[in-house]
């Protein structure tokens, strides 16, 4: 009677698992939200892309009204999701000395964090991944969330010569496919940006860890592998163009789109789609880039395919840091510690490798009197010229990265003036013209998460989405 | 002087013959019983005049002796004394006077009056204390409530059908994107197969049945035949026409356009309408239509066609001396009122039901066979590989296109290319592009033997099985634009094609023996006692596959794809064995208690901590037989009953152990599914597991009283009840810091409170006319007193920003929607907060509470007149109190269509008491009078909830209704005229049903019934551009042989 009665486990699902399935989720978990929820308001709020004006997917986040219950996904994918795949790889492959698997896991989930983090301030970072035994985690300070990453960094990179000499992990490494030398510089470039986060306090190691080098130069930590399938293409893609009843939601801002035009860049065709331009009747059909003024979806007369949709492929890797950002970060790093020289050089790589990621080549923007060229000057100018780029640099690739970029060092500035000014500069924020926070705020912050604060009494009180933080410029 | 009387006694709703009635002269003990042909014969004085013929459960007749020595009588069965016998747990039978609960019994006639092809629905309105509703869709799910909601899931009643479970699995998939409903399985019951229905609601009824039984017992007793009965056949047939019951009714003064007039918008922020003749849609060879700009009457009402259904039933029975049989065969054809003929159902039932006696040994026995096949239309917002949904579609139409203009769908201003907008489909063509097809089988049946084992004790075994198997599938058609055409320029978007596959199998097996005995204990105590043991199982398995992006349009194939196909199996099964017993002790003729007990060990809980005990206890006491000298003609009958009862519900399978499933990364629409690129990958189960569940446990107390006064001419039963539900099993949401976001839990305590009151009376009753008045009256109030860890707040379900929540302190099931910020403090202090454009700023952290799902009271009013073979009854429902969501009225709002959107027609307005932010001083937010106007081209963005968050609130509706249930005319064909057909009866009725629906001014969108979210919880929270309801007028004929 009691065997008849013990018959309570799903026979379709196994209660075993081991790293190698359990890594390859917890990467396609942090590339579904980080290449998809978060790239798309990384590129709403860094002013690459605004709402379409004929259709209303994205008016809250254009308009700044993201509530505590918008992209709770965020949270529940991340934290409740691959954070935990990673975190129960960790404790596997820790425990069987399986290093090859072990840095690929704790890398990755230094990177969820740290984008968690630099959302939303604070973290449940060393209560966090218990189940039920701890079922209200207290949140810390960033700043204390940060030097645990990078202890967490210091960690995985001290494993590196144990990995490399234990078999090469496979494909289920979606981003090195196995290369552990990658993984540590990684880990390395991580650590630049963490600790760049507080410039002032950290500039002795920073001055070591660049003298140590070791960061990405040539690949990318992307995750690739995505096809133009059902379920399996690029997340923003699928979500957006496969699913949506109406793929047109996504157009080019006029913020990015006339900086582009300005200096001619030729990434433009990469960015966004040509438009048609209404012609008289008679006249030959004419096309262009045409894009909307931030947040002016309210803007009546032009069609769906009178302005510029963004263009994004389905086969488009995620990007969780990059050649070109890494080398960004050098120049900025150089830049603040005052070496001019070698600021330019990183900065120049930089826009190269930027370029290049779309098989265009730099050369005549960076050269002297380019549009791009690095002109030196003071540290404020070194930082703009270089956060400027990142900021280009970062359209279709880590637009949330552009979105911490412009809260930390305030580039692109926020223009005081409408873009219709004369007095108006290309590649300035402008006002969403539905913003609903008034003045020439912006977001800087998603609020604590509906499904955290509803549950867990440690949650902090809540903080209006336009309260900065303590490495944002004040 | 002696003479002998000889008659036969018939009931008159099935002209059978009535064993066991007593007959006896007037005011004597004289007398007889009718043998088991319904004969009798007695010998009586010359003297006698009149013979009284009585039984229980029917009224009682005098009949004066004519010179003839023949004296046939027909019994009328009379649901309201409580001589009846009715059926409770277990499926034994009792005297309705014993009960120390309220009880309720339907019989046939009430059931089938109105042509209903689901039994359930037929009880709609007529029973104090259980809520019924139906989806409204053909073939759909009916919903039933006993004494409010309770549970997080599975709110349900257990239905047993002579004595045997039967499954009531609901084969609806919840979604806002794509949904059918495909009804529950209760409604594969033939109706005209039953000969009543038994609801019980209370802990102390439905005890003996344990975990099953948390939200009441429906028991349902087929009709059977009769030892000795001559061969009977019976027809009923009959046919309803159906049309659209209520739609939204649109404003009739501005156009299309958003918020100009644009020749190809879906909304209607246009102009005002001024009946000129002017262009409208797309260009075609450079040529547009012609229209006038004039409101479209009864656009929508207009769409739809007529419906049809029909029922066709024939049965015969017969018995000689050891074994009667009754065949069955019934078949339901429904035709619903979508044009294009694309919503159908069938259903064809067979059953054989049969009874054999030899000596001490009986034996019950039956099979039935049920075939359904569906073909129905999805309700939602649609998909981008299944394409759009009808309502949806239909919703956004600007109210000056004529929806039937669009009727032929290959026209070129119709066809995919050149269609109107961009932002909608042809309605017409979308019905023929989308469907679901599905196809049931099902037999059910069981044998029951007992045996005498000595007088007064029998032993009795029962086996009962119920296995269905369902094909159910999905097609969505793949729609390309021309290169060049409006569409492809304008970029609408393809639909990429669906076809998908669903195979399950549902089973129950449900052994039960036990032993039953009669004793006398003393002369004044008897009691009978039932002990016995219950063994249930059951399960489903399924097999689900779908392809999206269909290569070839038109050919429904899982290989007609690039992509592999998306496949799940499921394996579902749980057993429960369950040790019962009962014991009934009566005291002389007025005292009765009775006691359950049960154990249960069920396979859903952890296996050690599976067994669980319940028990049920109840008394009534007759008070007119205790104190005989308060019986009178004016108060017939004083009955108090008093019960206590515990019962309980596990867990659904596999939620106690962790465990792991294919890696799987939901995304805002759609999903990143492993394997990519070759790499498969498995994710932990987001859901916790718990090895310490408990069954959830409802406690309830329960008082009552029936009387019957002025000759049994008015009755009056009133209960009321307490009752408690303790650690409900929920998926409870844990922070997913924790790296799960929901675990397996015991929470909560829910109270339901209630009163329902019956009052039956008959004002008038005289030889040939007769008029019978019943209410049923139902109040039920529900408090969630406690959640789990503190929470105070636990999401049901959402749809855009409303959500449908449990809050502490709150009813069960309230609305939560977006509120405007307002002035916290100082001399604005609750002033709106205003933006630049003048739509109100939004509170972005807390929303407000609007309001609970569950009604204030319910009330069915029904009335009968009788005269000679006529006969006129109409029943009115009443449903006061609640709110429901309405995505009908949220997409009428955006687009314009509603009437409220003409507010201040449509000018540029400042929010009432509002402020605007002139900015932080001295780190405060100071506040200025508001200047900002909402403009007049953006006057539709205040009434868009995605612009206006505020408006989410005006898509929660008043649930409040009153509708004309049931109007029944019936004419019994004189007898006379029948027996020259060689026929016994002959009855004509004509048959309304939901002819009439009041609902508040608030509410001119939808019927607040309907609902496409299945028949649980969910299906409270309202509906998301769900089909319409339905009125249906027809007639019947029944026919007995």
């Amino acid at each position: 009677c009691k065997s008849d009665l013990d018959i309570n486990r799903d026979p379709y699902l196994p209660t075993e698992a081991t790293p190698k399935l359990l890594l390859p989720t917890g990467i396609a978990y942090s590339a579904s939200k980080i290449g998809g929820d978060i790239q798309n308001i990384g590129a709403f709020w860094s002013q690459h892309y605004t709402q379409n004006n004929t259709s209303a997917q994205y008016k809250t986040l254009d308009q700044y009204s993201v509530g505590v219950a918008d992209y709770n996904s965020i949270w529940t994918s991340v934290f409740g999701g691959g954070l935990k795949d990673l975190s129960l790889t960790m404790e596997m492959s820790k425990a069987s000395g399986a290093w090859n698997y072990y840095i690929p896991a704790s890398v990755m989930s230094v990177l969820d964090y740290h984008v968690l983090v630099d959302l939303y301030s604070q973290l449940p970072y060393t209560e966090g991944l218990t189940g039920d035994k701890n079922k209200a985690p207290h949140w810390e300070d960033g700043k204390v969330v940060n030097a645990k990453l990078i202890a967490q960094l210091d960690e995985a990179i001290s494993k590196g010569a144990e990995a490399i000499a234990l078999p090469r992990i496979g494909n289920e490494d979606f981003i090195f496919q196995g290369d552990i030398a990658q993984w540590i510089k990684f880990a390395k470039t991580l650590k630049l940006k963490l600790l760049m986060r507080d410039f002032t306090a950290n500039q002795a190691a920073i001055q070591a860890l660049l003298t140590e080098g070791d960061f990405l130069s040539t690949l990318d930590a992307k995750m690739t592998g995505f096809a133009d399938l059902e379920s399996k293409s690029n997340p923003l893609y699928e979500y957006d163009r496969r699913k949506l009843n109406t793929f047109f939601n996504i157009k080019a801002s006029n913020t990015l789109l006339n900086f582009l035009k300005e200096n001619k860049d030729p990434r433009i065709s990469d960015f966004f789609e040509l438009a048609k331009v209404e012609v008289p009747e008679g006249q030959p059909a004419k096309n262009d880039y045409i894009g909307l003024d931030q947040g002016n979806f309210t803007i009546t007369g032009l069609q769906t395919n009178n302005t510029s949709r963004a263009v994004l492929a389905a086969t488009d890797p995620v990007y969780f840091a990059s050649a070109a950002e890494s080398k960004f970060l050098q120049a900025e790093a150089w830049a603040r510690l005052g070496d001019a020289g070698k600021a330019k050089t990183a900065y120049d790589a930089a826009v190269t490798l930027a370029f290049a990621r779309w098989g265009k080549s730099a050369e005549s923007f960076i050269q002297p009197n380019g549009a791009y060229e690095f002109k030196g000057g003071t540290t404020e100018q070194m930082v703009k010229a270089i956060i400027t780029q990142k900021w280009v640099a970062a359209v279709r690739c880590q637009a949330w990265d552009s979105f911490f970029d412009q809260n930390r060092t305030g580039y692109p500035a926020i223009s005081t003036v409408s873009a219709e000014s004369p007095s108006y500069v290309k590649g300035e924020y402008t006002i969403s013209i539905n913003s609903s926070l008034g003045g020439t705020e912006i977001p800087r912050r998603l609020l604590y998460p509906k499904v955290s604060a509803d549950f867990n009494p440690n949650t902090p009180k809540a903080v209006a989405i336009n309260t900065k933080m303590w490495w944002h410029k004040q | 002087q002696q003479r002998t009387i000889t008659g036969t006694v018939t009931g008159k709703d099935d002209g059978l013959p009535l064993p066991g009635v007593t007959v006896v002269v007037k005011g004597t003990k004289v007398g007889t019983m009718t043998d088991a042909t319904g004969k009798y014969s007695l010998s009586i004085s010359e003297s006698v005049t009149t013979i009284e013929f009585s039984y229980i459960g029917y009224v009682a007749q005098s009949r004066a002796i004519g010179t003839s020595g023949v004296l046939n009588a027909v019994l009328a069965s009379d649901a309201n004394l409580l001589g009846e016998v009715v059926v409770t747990a277990m499926g034994q039978t009792k005297q309705a006077r014993t009960l120390g609960y309220a009880n309720s019994t339907i019989k046939a006639a009430d059931i089938t009056a109105a042509n209903n092809v689901n039994a359930l629905s037929g009880v709609q309105g007529k029973v104090a204390g259980v809520s019924i509703s139906n989806s409204g869709s053909v073939g759909g799910s009916t919903k039933v409530i006993i004494r409010g909601v309770s549970s997080f899931t599975g709110n349900q009643p257990l239905y047993v059908v002579d004595g045997v479970p039967i499954n009531d699995n609901n084969a609806t998939t919840v979604t806002s994107t794509r949904t059918v409903d495909l009804g529950n399985q209760v409604n594969d019951i033939n109706p005209d197969d039953i000969e009543s229905m038994d609801i019980l609601k209370g802990a102390s009824a439905t005890a003996l049945y344990g975990s099953r039984a948390a939200h009441g017992v429906v028991m349902i007793t087929t009709k059977s035949a009769k030892q000795n009965q001559k061969l009977k056949i019976t027809y009923n047939g009959a046919i309803n026409f159906s049309n659209v019951l209520m739609t939204t009714t649109t404003q009739n003064q501005f156009g299309q356009g958003w918020p100009n007039f644009a020749f190809e918008e879906n909304g209607s922020w246009g102009p005002r309408l001024n009946g000129l003749t002017r262009e409208w849609g797309t260009e075609v060879d450079g040529v547009r239509q012609q229209k006038a700009y004039a409101y479209a009457e009864d656009n929508v009402r207009n769409f739809y066609d007529t419906g049809l259904d029909h029922t066709n039933e024939i049965s015969i029975s017969g018995g000689g001396e050891h074994t009667s049989l009754i065949f069955s065969y019934g078949n339901v054809g429904q035709r619903g009122i979508t044009p294009g003929n694309v919503d159908r159902y069938k259903r064809n039932n067979f059953s054989l039901r049969g009874t054999t006696k030899y000596d001490k040994f009986t034996a019950n026995f039956s099979l039935n066979y049920v075939r359904k096949d569906a073909n129905l239309i999805f309700s939602g917002q649609g998909s981008a590989d299944g394409g759009k949904t009808l309502f949806q579609e239909l919703i956004q139409t600007p109210v000056d296109i004529n929806l039937t203009s669009l009727k032929d769908y290959n026209n070129k201003y119709n066809n995919y290319d050149n269609f109107y907008t961009l932002y909608a489909s042809n309605p017409y063509k979308v019905v023929q592009d989308n469907k679901a097809v599905a196809q049931d089988d099902r037999v059910y049946g069981k044998v029951d033997l007992s045996y005498q084992l000595a007088k007064g004790l029998t032993a009795v075994g029962r086996l009962g099985g119920d296995f269905s198997s369902t094909r159910l599938r999905d097609y969505g058609s793949v729609i390309k634009y021309t290169p060049g055409s409006f569409s492809a320029d304008g970029g609408k978007a393809p639909v990429t094609g669906r076809y998908g596959e669903n195979y399950r199998k549902n089973d129950q097996i449900d052994a039960t023996v036990m032993l039953q005995g009669d004793y006398k204990l003393t002369d004044d105590i008897s009691l009978n006692a039932t002990a016995g043991g219950n063994y249930n199982q059951r399960g489903y398995n399924s097999l689900d596959a779908f392809v999206t992006g269909l290569n070839v349009p038109g050919w429904y194939s899982l290989l007609n794809t690039s992509s592999a196909p998306v496949l799940e199996s499921k394996d579902v099964r749980r057993r429960l064995f369950g040790a019962f017993g009962a014991f009934d002790f009566s005291f002389k003729d007025y005292l009765y208690v009775n006691v359950a007990l049960r154990n249960d060990w069920s396979s859903t809980l952890p296996v050690n901590r599976n067994s669980y005990f319940y028990a049920g206890a109840n008394a009534s006491l007759i008070v007119t037989d205790l104190f005989k000298e308060l019986k009178s003609d004016n108060v017939n009958l004083l009955k108090v009953r008093a019960a206590y009862g515990k019962t309980g519900n596990d867990a659904s399978p596999y939620l106690i152990y962790n465990t792991y499933q294919n890696g799987s990364a939901p995304l805002p629409n759609g999903n990143l599914l492993l394997p990519i690129g070759g790499v498969a990958g498995l994710q932990h189960n987001k859901r916790l597991g718990n090895l310490d569940l408990r069954p959830e446990m409802t406690t309830e107390i329960e008082f009552g009283g029936e009387g019957r006064f002025f000759n049994n001419r008015l009755g009056l039963d009133v209960s009321y009840y307490n009752r408690k539900t303790k650690d409900q099993i929920i998926n409870a949401t844990l922070p997913a810091e924790t790296g799960y976001t929901t675990r397996t839990i015991n929470i909560g305590n829910i109270q339901n409170r209630g009163f329902e009151i019956g009052l039956t009376g008959t004002p008038v009753r005289s030889e040939d006319f007769q008029w019978n008045v019943g209410v049923n009256f139902t109040k039920n109030i529900s408090k969630v007193l406690s959640l789990f860890d503190g929470v105070k707040q636990y999401q049901f379900y959402n749809a855009y920003s409303v959500d449908f929540v449990a809050e502490v302190g709150q009813p069960l099931g309230v609305y939560k929607v977006p509120q405007v910020e307002r002035v916290k403090s100082g001399p604005d202090a609750g002033k709106v907060v205003v933006l630049a454009n003048g739509l109100p700023k939004m509170d972005l952290v807390d929303k407000k509470t609007v309001g609970q799902s569950g009604p204030d009271f319910e009330v069915g009013f029904s009335n009968k007149f009788t005269y000679k073979s006529f006969s006129l009854s109409a029943l009115v429902d009443w449903r006061k109190g609640g709110y429901f969501y309405s995505y009908t009225s949220q997409l009428n709002n955006f687009v314009g269509n509603s009437t409220e959107t003409t507010f201040n027609f449509r000018q540029p307005f400042l929010i009432p008491n509002s402020v605007k932010e002139t900015g932080v001083v001295n780190g405060a937010m100071t506040y200025a009078e508001n200047t900002n106007q909402i403009a007049v081209n953006n006057v539709y963005a205040y009434w868009g909830s995605s612009s206006n968050n505020s408006m989410y609130e005006h898509a929660v509706l008043k649930r409040d209704y009153i509708k004309l249930r049931e109007v029944v005319f019936t004419y019994s064909l004189p007898k006379t005229f029948v027996s020259k057909l060689k026929l016994q009866n002959i009855d004509v009725s004509l048959v309304g049903r939901n002819l009439l629906i009041f609902t508040p001014d608030s509410n001119n969108f939808v019927d607040p019934e309907g609902s496409n979210y299945g028949n649980d919880i969910t299906s409270n929270f309202g509906e998301f551009a769900a089909g319409p309801t339905v009125r249906t007028i027809g007639g019947s004929l029944k026919v007995t042989f």
